[in-house]
This record gives C-alpha cells, structure tokens and sequence, in this order.
C-alpha cells in the first residue's frame, strides 16, 4: 500500500490551448462553467457568496462560491445529496506559447478543517491570531 | 452496495504525522507507541493521541501482548476514502475533457 503526501487531495493539472482571458470567460460566469463543468449550472453569479447548485449525471450538488481572484483562481464548495462536502480550487496560470495552465484540487472539507485547526493552534502558539487561509463553508 | 462514509478517514489523514504512522505501521505491522516515536520527531505522549485519533477512525488497531501494545494498521476504511477519491478523479477527467473540446 502506497499513501501519498496529498492524501486526501484530489489535483489534476492539465494544459489548455487558449489564452488565460479565454479559459477565464469559462470559469467568471455561470454560463461559462455551465459548458463544461456540468450539465446545468444554476447560479446567479461566480462572485464570493453566490449560491446555487449545478447538475450532473443527473445529481443535483448545492455549490457556494467561496473566493474568487480575478483572472486567476476561483474557490467553491459543493455537496452531492448525502455525499462529502469538498472544496474546489480552480487556478489558472499563463503557460508557454499563450496557452493556460489549469489546476484544479478537490479536498473534502472534514480534511481541510483539521489542517485549518492546525493552523490555528501553530498560530496562537507563536502568540498570533490568524484564522485559516480559505474561508470554509460550515 | 453501501459505500462506508469516508469522512472520519480523510480527517485522520490530513495530519502529516498520522500519515507517517500510517506509513510506518504499513511496512512494520506490530510497532509499540515508544518504537513510532523513536521515528518520529514528536513525543511518545503525541503518538499515543495520533494512535487513538486512527483508531477512532477504524485504521488501526491495538494488540497486547503482554505488557507492551503494539499497534496494526486495519486499512479497510481507507477504501471508502479510495472510492471518493477515484470517483471525483474520473469526473474531472471528464469535465476537463469537455472544456478542451469547448476552447
């Protein structure tokens, strides 16, 4: 058995053939994401807080926008009916000859709380207040 | 078939020493509390709290052999946490395969 430092982490990086500006037009807009994400995606925008749900095979997940950095990197989190909730990362970077970079990491929330808590404890060890980087949805 | 819920595997997991445990017990089934912490940099106080934690979650389990406990790894949950985690990948394969054909 082989266990993996990223553990718990699901990361899949791929190269697009298209400028960041493109990849992001399909990442900023529910319209976008609706063309690859999902089979529907019902949201009222991809800006922090928004909350919909997206569906796929079938199965309808209830997603939140977490974080959004224009032009590079969307954060959400999402739950199949009676599934993990997770967190999803989407970044995007330019890479060579003006394609994009993709990463997306899926990590379910109960791992990433207690890494948060981690944090957490380090922090106020050194005599610091500071919360966990990623504001998570409870 | 009733998939077990993985959630309390990946909390245990996401401890990078609960993951060296983990390791430790994978290859040297039988370890004690005091031999895990001779390998790692944490106390043995520290391994006892990270043994209970993966016990809790189903991934190890303690045997005692006279006066000493060693420890086994049960590695069965990890299976749920395996299915979750090939289950998510096919999907992104699949969705990020729609948006190269959409580009």
């Amino acid at each position: 058995m082989e266990l993996h430092e990223e553990m718990g982490a699901l990361r899949r990086e791929t190269i697009l053939d298209a400028p960041r500006d493109a990849v992001w037009q399909l990442v900023a807009e529910p319209g976008g994401l609706a063309e690859w994400l999902a089979d529907d995606v019902d949201l009222p925008a991809v800006e922090p807080g928004a909350e919909g749900t997206v569906l796929e095979d079938g199965e309808l997940r209830r997603v939140t926008i977490e974080e959004v950095e224009d032009g590079r990197r969307v954060a959400l989190s999402w739950c199949a009916p009676g599934g993990e909730p997770s967190l999803v990362e989407l970044t995007l970077d330019d890479a060579e000859d003006g394609r994009t970079r993709m990463v997306v990491v899926e990590v379910p929330i109960v791992a990433l709380r207690a890494v948060a808590e981690r944090t957490v404890h380090a922090s106020a060890a050194a005599g610091r207040t500071r919360g966990p980087q990623m504001a998570v949805a409870a | 078939m009733e998939r077990s819920d993985p959630g309390p595997v990946f909390a245990a997991l996401a401890d990078p020493t609960r993951r060296e445990v983990v390791r430790l017990l994978a290859h040297r089934p039988g370890l004690t509390a005091s031999a895990l912490a001779d390998e790692l940099p944490v106390s043995r106080q520290a391994i006892a709290k990270h043994l209970a934690q993966l016990r809790d979650a189903g991934l190890a389990e303690a045997e005692h052999a006279g006066r000493e406990t060693r420890y086994r790894l049960t590695p069965e949950p990890l299976a749920g946490a395996m299915e979750w985690m090939v289950a998510a990948g096919a999907q992104w394969d699949t969705r990020l395969e729609r948006l190269k054909q959409r580009l």
